[in-house]
């Protein structure tokens, strides 16, 4: 109902304007010798009202306005323009001007009775031949009595319309003589409709005018001006003795404020002016998706700038949108929640601190936490690693990257994945910000925190190596002192500084290095950093969901500031979003917290840091290591160790070259070769994936995993040895169970130049070595080694099962058997493999986890030919290796 | 000197002269908003070349503009103090000039084209030269001067 109210009033000032513009013209009409242009104006102005009044219902003023525009068409296509016709047309005027006020004043609905005479003298205006031509053809008698009325409006005299209207005869338009009322009634007709519009509809007239933005803004400037100069004023004064002087000033800057004040009220509009079109959306989305909405406007009144007004307009509408089509359900699914059919939308709008918040909440299903984080992770916008790290909040602000949008389906109103990175650079462009809150399943509240207006803002005035800057003090959340040995102070980690505030760790943005200032490099040209040492102020800032720090040398002061654009030239300058004139008349720029975010933290930085921290954290506790947490293949998390990582890539497949079932992919100026879990990638994947570049002996090779999880430090204890290659066994890591990797599988698997090692590696079949051990995780971490050595193994988990594969016929090049197993140890069986003939000349290598003196001995009694520790994986396959030559020798000679 | 002068006075033109780095330049009287002191100016930090920083001139942002790099001269061995203001697209800029010189009344007639061996980034600028008792004197096209002040700032 609101809303309707709204667009009437709006559509009555229009009207009203209107008409007054046809009043003006059609007198003016009366001694233009040139009508053509006036005509089409009216034309045009008449067939506006028509179009308005169309659309609101409002048939009486459409049908004026119809005969109205009928007859302007007729002029303008060459007939005379009569004064029959002019009359006509201000009896119209009059008319629709009383049908407006008795519209406004009985809220919507045009008053009863017809129009059916003034509509009949339009009809027949310009068609009489009788009446005096004005304009036309042979333009004689310019100077026309206008006393001489044209008649037909007599049957329409006075106030009570009704009564009068049905006086003339539908057949009206077949009277030739249109003149058959003698009074000269129009005039007093005109009149007497005039107090009643004085009544009903001069109300709006007086009480309020229209005046140009242009003019409003200019205003506003000139008053911006003055505030300034009092500043500069007040500045001076400061110092100045004379009472007298101060007395003045003091009135001027009472003065001024005022004015600005009453100034910056002329700019005030209700946010419900942009509320307007809201509930005609809602039903229109309710229409399309078969849901039923009910939308709660509070706070209408609430004023704000209209230049932030105009700005917000559109992110609302597409919040409301959005909250409409994806935030709530269909009924079938509310129901099935436990909720009511009819889903919720409430907008809510109210002054805090200086500022406008505007919140739009739904009831609907609430952002789903794990489908953004896989969506982020899958754009690339975060790692897994780092958005596991993350906070709900800040894993909503993915909802603002560009393209975003994790609807399932596009659906014809929303789900394009454009918008709410509009809405948010909307919103930040005026100074705002936007903030969502959302529980699953319960629902989500945007939050628009809007500056009251654009022209001034209150800001923080701070120092940095020697020049001041502003910073809008609604994007400070907190200021802390930083200073060696005091509550607060910066610490380094590799390089980067933190600051620790609430149990949380605060990223620390130089302001010194963003704006790469002199200080922000030493003598020498090298960058500085701050450190333990830095003495200054962090302001806590949030910006786009992260929190952090800028660090400044000294905050000044608090001051109200006048907004300035920045000179085009430097408009491109993000780190600023305009400029100030202080009261000392200095310009300072202003700083956009926004542009400095952007400007200074990458997400790999974002996850340096993180990672930095937890590096911090281990030198704390020093039989911990830091483990980097991943995917690959299997939903289980991995660790490996983050010191046997070079560093973290992010490659594209389709960017890595195969040959011979060898892939490689460039990395510094050079090619590694890449391995992975499971099954070969797809290698024309256009994604990308996260590349664990690890360098052993100057090789490097690359780790193509699918996520990174996190970053956990902890230690490191291998409980259940694992059957998968690759993996060393599982461990329970950072309170979960995780599968520690065998980095030296990998690096086995790289350097040898084998890739699958189930499929592509040239394995010498005939060389075969018989690998005993009753622990699967052994088996299986020594087994891909032998293969990847180019020998094929042969494993059993028992001296048992070994035996019988030896009785069957197995002749191995080799044999290789841990010696602690249960029921027959190492030993047993090498005694036992010795009293097979053939194998007599076959080398035993024993496996143990323990190499001590006493053990060597007994192997070498026992007969074996080397002793081997279980993770020398190097040892082993030199062994094998020494051991298969010449035996390969051996055999060829004979 | 005098003998045409008076007669053709009304159909002269006034120019503002200023010396840079040696060299008298003259700008369109019609052209330069007003001549101020170049003082308290704010140096924007990653601002584009050619832009000393903005200063207030009585409530308004006046971009400095560093007139000797825009037209190829090195720095001045001291900071610039005037600058001649002008007025575009609603902004107001100030080039920076080392001495400001005397109006300049001139007639089309004691004009003489820019010497075609000009350095190419002058002779888009420079539209003439009036020859003046004891200098020349370089007449510049402010809206060239500012194209190549954009070019010199998008480069």
């Amino acid at each position: 109902m609101d809303g309707i109210d709204e667009l009437l009033a709006e559509f009555i000032t229009d009207t009203q304007e209107a008409l007054e513009q046809v009043d003006v013209r059609l007198v003016e009409l009366e001694h233009e010798p040139e009508p053509a242009s006036m005509l089409n104006e009216l034309f045009r102005l008449m067939h506006t009202i028509k179009g308005t009044c169309g659309f609101l219902g409002l048939p009486r003023m459409a049908g004026l306005a119809h005969h109205a525009e009928t007859l302007m068409d007729r002029l303008r296509n060459g007939e005379p323009v009569t004064n029959d016709a002019i009359d006509a047309m201000l009896h119209v005027v009059d008319r629709l001007k009383y049908l407006l006020g008795a519209i406004e004043s009985s809220g919507g609905t045009e008053p009863e009775g017809n129009d059916e005479s003034i509509i009949l003298a339009l009809q027949q205006a310009g068609s009489d031949a009788s009446a005096e031509v004005l304009h036309g053809p042979d333009d004689a008698q310019p100077e026309v009595a206008v006393e001489e009325e044209a008649a037909a409006d007599a049957p329409a005299p006075a106030a009570p319309e009704p009564a009068a209207a049905p006086a003339p005869a539908p057949k009206a338009e077949a009277k030739p003589a249109p003149k058959p009322a003698p009074k000269p009634a129009p005039k007093p007709a005109a009149k007497a409709d005039k107090p009643e519009e004085k009544a009903s509809g001069g109300e709006s007239e007086s009480s309020s005018i229209r005046v140009s933005v242009e003019t409003l803004e200019h205003l506003m400037t000139v008053v911006s001006e003055l505030v300034l100069t009092r500043n500069e004023l007040t500045e001076i004064m400061r110092n100045e003795e004379r009472t007298s002087h101060k007395l003045a000033l003091q009135r001027l800057s009472t003065v001024t404020g005022e004015l600005q004040q009453a100034v910056m009220s002329t700019r005030m509009q209700p946010i419900g002016n942009a509320w307007r079109k809201l509930p005609r959306i809602v039903r229109d989305v309710a229409a399309n998706l078969g849901k039923t909405i009910e939308l709660e406007m509070n706070g209408a009144q609430t004023e704000l700038d209209r230049q932030v007004l105009e700005s917000i307009k559109d992110p609302l509408m597409h919040m409301v949108r959005n909250a409409a089509d994806h935030g709530l359900e269909i009924p079938s699914e509310r129901l099935a929640a436990g909720k009511p059919e009819k889903g919720h939308i409430k907008l809510n709008a109210y002054h805090e601190g200086g500022q406008i918040l505007v919140e739009i909440g739904d009831d609907g299903r609430g952002l789903n936490v794990d489908r953004i984080k896989a969506k982020a992770v899958e754009r690339g916008i975060a790692t897994q690693e780092d958005a596991d790290r993350m906070t709900n909040e800040q894993i909503f602000s993915f909802i603002f990257e560009p393209g975003f949008s994790t609807a399932a389906q596009v659906t014809s109103v929303s789900g394009r994945g454009v918008g709410m990175d509009v809405v948010q650079s909307n919103v930040e462009r005026i100074g705002g910000s936007i903030d969502v809150r959302s529980v699953q399943g319960q629902g989500s509240v945007f939050t628009l925190k809007i500056p009251l207006t654009l022209a001034i803002l209150r800001a923080l005035i701070v120092g940095v190596d020697g020049e001041d800057f502003a910073i809008p003090q609604t994007s400070v959340d907190e200021l802390l002192k930083v200073e060696p040995g005091g509550a607060h102070s910066i610490q380094l980690i590799k390089d980067s500084p933190v600051l620790r505030s609430r149990d949380r760790l605060l990223p620390i943005v130089d302001l010194r290095t963003v704006l790469q200032l002199p200080t922000a490099t030493d003598e020498n040209g090298m960058p500085r950093t701050a450190d333990e040492s830095t003495e200054g102020f962090v302001m806590v800032i949030r910006a786009r969901g992260l929190r952090f720090g800028m660090l400044v040398d000294s905050v000044l002061r608090t001051e109200e500031i006048v907004v300035k654009p920045l000179p085009h030239a430097l408009r491109n300058i993000e780190h600023f979003s305009g400029s100030t004139i202080l009261g000392d008349g200095r310009v300072i720029m202003i700083v956009d917290p926004n542009g400095v975010r952007s400007a200074s933290a990458t997400p790999s930085e974002a996850s340096m840091s993180a990672a930095a921290q937890e590096e911090e954290d281990a030198i704390a506790a020093e039989d911990k290591q830091l483990l980097l947490m991943f995917r690959a293949a299997t939903q289980n998390r991995k660790a490996l160790p983050i010191s046997l990582i070079t560093r973290l890539e992010d490659v594209c497949l389709a960017d890595a070259d195969q040959s011979e079932g060898q892939w490689h992919i460039q990395y510094n100026n050079e090619l590694i070769p890449l391995v992975w879990f499971g099954g070969p990638p797809d290698p024309d994947s256009k994604e990308r994936k996260p590349l664990l570049v690890m360098s052993d002996d100057g090789k490097s090779m690359g780790l193509l995993v699918d996520e990174i999880v996190d970053i956990v430090d902890d230690v490191v204890d291998v409980q259940i040895p694992s059957e998968q290659p690759g993996i060393l066994g599982s461990a329970i890591i950072g309170g979960a169970h995780a599968e520690v990797i065998d980095v030296g599988y990998f690096l086995g698997l790289a350097s040898n130049h084998w890739f699958d090692p189930h499929q592509r590696v040239k394995v010498d079949e005939t060389v075969k070595i018989l690998l005993v051990d009753d622990s699967p995780f052994f088996r299986n971490l020594v087994a891909p080694v032998v293969r990847a050595a180019g020998f094929e193994p042969v494993v059993c988990s028992s001296g048992a099962q070994a035996l019988d594969k030896l009785q069957a016929g197995l002749h191995p090049k080799v044999i290789v058997t841990d010696v602690d197993m249960p029921e027959m140890d190492g030993f047993e069986f090498a005694a036992a493999a010795r009293k097979i003939d053939r194998l007599k000349s076959v080398p035993l290598v024993a496996l143990t986890g323990m190499l001590t003196d006493d053990a060597i001995a007994k192997a070498r009694e026992g007969g074996f030919s080397d002793y081997i520790s279980k993770l020398d994986r190097n040892g082993l396959i030199d062994s094998l290796r020494e051991f298969t030559k010449p035996d390969a020798q051996r055999e060829k000679a004979a | 000197m005098t003998k045409t002068r008076n007669a053709l006075l009304d159909e002269a033109d006034g120019f503002v002269t200023a010396r840079l780095a040696g060299h008298w330049f003259a700008l369109p009287i019609s052209a330069v908003h007003e001549v101020f002191l170049l003082s308290r100016i704010t140096t924007v930090p990653q601002s584009p070349p050619g832009i000393i920083g903005v200063l207030n001139l009585r409530g308004r942002i006046v971009t400095a503009l560093d007139t000797r790099q825009i037209l190829g001269f090195p720095r001045a061995s001291k900071a610039p103090t005037m600058a001649i203001g002008i007025e575009r697209q609603g902004e107001l800029f100030g080039l920076a000039v080392d001495e400001m010189g005397d109006v300049l009344t001139s007639v089309a007639a004691d004009r003489e084209p820019a010497p075609m061996n000009l350095d190419r980034r002058w002779r888009e600028i420079v539209t003439g030269v009036q020859r003046s008792e004891s200098h020349l004197v370089l007449i510049v096209a402010v809206d060239r001067l500012f194209d190549g002040v954009t070019s010199l700032a998008a480069a």
